[in-house]
């Protein structure tokens, strides 16, 4: 299996707000260089409180995406309560460690609110796990952390986090060239777990004035 | 062969005609088990317990006998708690593992079938005893409504309306009597308290009683305390003959 024939190539955001937590992705999937599918969906619902985002191989990560949605299902029928974003990032650490010389190769960003208020976490492919305030993973990611670096503040306002997402990605989607066809952004309070439509997305490009 | 051969010793043995005594002995922990009932209606399934607590130190929440097994699937038990328990996990890890092998929600057949078949592996094999519960399982899916009866061989059964446990006798009789198809909920919950009345002597209210529902539009969930109250209330009011059944069951 060539690396280059496998599909990657990302760049996904995640921000811990004041009331909660924004996640974005852009929707591209490659090949090489070819473009492989234009409507890649990265960011993904794990529980009412709970979202990942999977930069990577496409197939490790929709087998670590549907491993995590069970466990956390399981844990909800079992304890009454969703499960900590801790504890959902701790037990996605062990798993992706237990395959430590044969990896799931992924960069993972689990991000939601519990009782311990709006968290996200990076995770490697070895396991690592680490709380941020701000996260972008994938190709595109340092031309997003030059967005977030200047304009992520502690206690930023959902609102103002969603467009900072939209601009963090809409810069890798401008430079990096495995990144692009569009944005996903979702955010997550103590309501709900709320995708923002293209349109409401297209709006806020054109009000934040981004050049095409 | 000495005569007296206890047939009822290895779980593996067959008496002489054909019987299974331990399979038989978990059944007869069944049958002194709660009463627990469910029945189909209009829009899902409805399932009804008996727990009246042994004590008035216990704490009811603490004891469970309905259990969610997926979005749209739950069950009661009837028999040995702690095997439920067990039985319940497996459900559940069975559900998930459908939907991770084909993101899809597992079938109530599916995992009825799934569930007793690994209840009948405990009949066959040495060095096990059977489960000593039984469940009603109900759901719903995209075939349909279900509600099935499992028991300890892992034979199963669908249902209309069915009932486990120590007042099932009675139960069934008043379900055989009154059930229609396409009840509504109100109606459903109606006629499943006459058959739980039948069972505890005519004392079913809020604190002794624990249901479960599951409809085409909402999920499985469990009701308690203050809801069944309301729950009874709205159910009571539905017009019928509540009262002839109460004469004839005390009889």
């Amino acid at each position: 299996m060539n690396e280059k024939e496998l599909k990657k190539g990302t760049t996904t955001v995640g921000i811990v707000c004041d009331k909660g937590v924004v996640m974005a992705s852009e929707r591209r999937a490659t090949m090489g260089t070819l473009i492989a599918h234009k409507t890649t969906r990265k960011l993904f619902k794990i529980d009412d409180h709970m979202g990942m985002t999977v930069a990577g191989l496409v197939g490790d990560s929709q087998v670590l995406v549907r491993w995590l949605t069970a466990e956390t299902e399981i844990y909800r029928l079992k304890h009454d309560e969703g499960m900590t974003i801790k504890a959902a990032a701790t037990l996605m650490a062990n798993i992706l460690n237990g395959r430590k010389f044969y990896p799931f190769w992924v960069q993972l960003l689990i991000g939601g609110i519990d009782d311990r208020g709006p968290q996200v976490y990076s995770l490697d492919a070895a396991g690592g796990s680490i709380p941020d305030d701000y996260v972008t993973t994938g190709s595109g990611s340092p031309y997003v952390y030059g967005v977030l670096e200047d304009h992520y503040r502690k206690g930023i306002s959902i609102e103002k986090g969603i467009n900072l997402a939209i601009r963090g990605i809409h810069a890798a989607m401008k430079r990096d060239a495995a990144s692009g066809n569009g944005i996903e952004v979702a955010t997550i309070t103590k309501k709900a777990f709320k995708r923002l439509t293209d349109k409401e997305i297209g709006e806020r490009i054109e009000a934040m004035e981004l050049q095409d | 062969m000495q005569p007296n051969m206890a047939y009822d010793r290895a779980i593996t043995v067959f008496s002489p005609d054909g019987r299974l005594f331990q399979v038989e002995y978990a059944r007869e922990a069944v049958k002194r088990g709660s009463t627990t009932i469910g029945i189909k209606f209009k829009d899902g399934v409805i399932l009804m317990v008996d727990k009246r607590p042994a004590s008035r130190l216990v704490e009811a929440k603490s004891h469970e006998k309905i259990f969610k097994i997926d979005s749209y699937i739950g069950c009661a038990t009837s028999g040995l708690v702690a095997d439920a328990r067990s039985l319940v996990d497996r459900a559940r890890i069975e559900a998930q593992i459908n939907k991770i092998t084909y993101e899809e929600d597992i079938y109530v057949e599916t995992l009825v079938k799934k569930i007793c078949a690994y209840k009948q592996t405990y009949t066959q094999y040495g060095g096990v005893r059977p489960f000593g519960t039984a469940l009603l399982i109900g759901g719903v899916d995209s075939k349909g409504i279900h509600l099935y009866e499992t028991d300890p061989s892992g034979a199963l059964m669908a249902y209309h309306a069915g009932s486990i446990g120590s007042g099932r006798n009675g139960v069934m009789e008043i379900f055989e009597e009154k059930f229609k198809e396409g009840m509504t909920l109100h109606e459903a919950i109606k006629l499943g308290t006459e058959g739980l009345m039948s069972a505890m002597e005519g004392e079913v209210n809020a604190t002794n009683i624990e249901i479960g529902i599951v409809t085409t539009k909402t999920p499985f969930r469990k009701i308690m305390g203050e809801e069944v109250e309301k729950l009874l209330k709205k159910a009571m009011a539905v017009p019928g003959k509540a009262s002839k059944t109460k004469k004839s069951t005390k009889k």
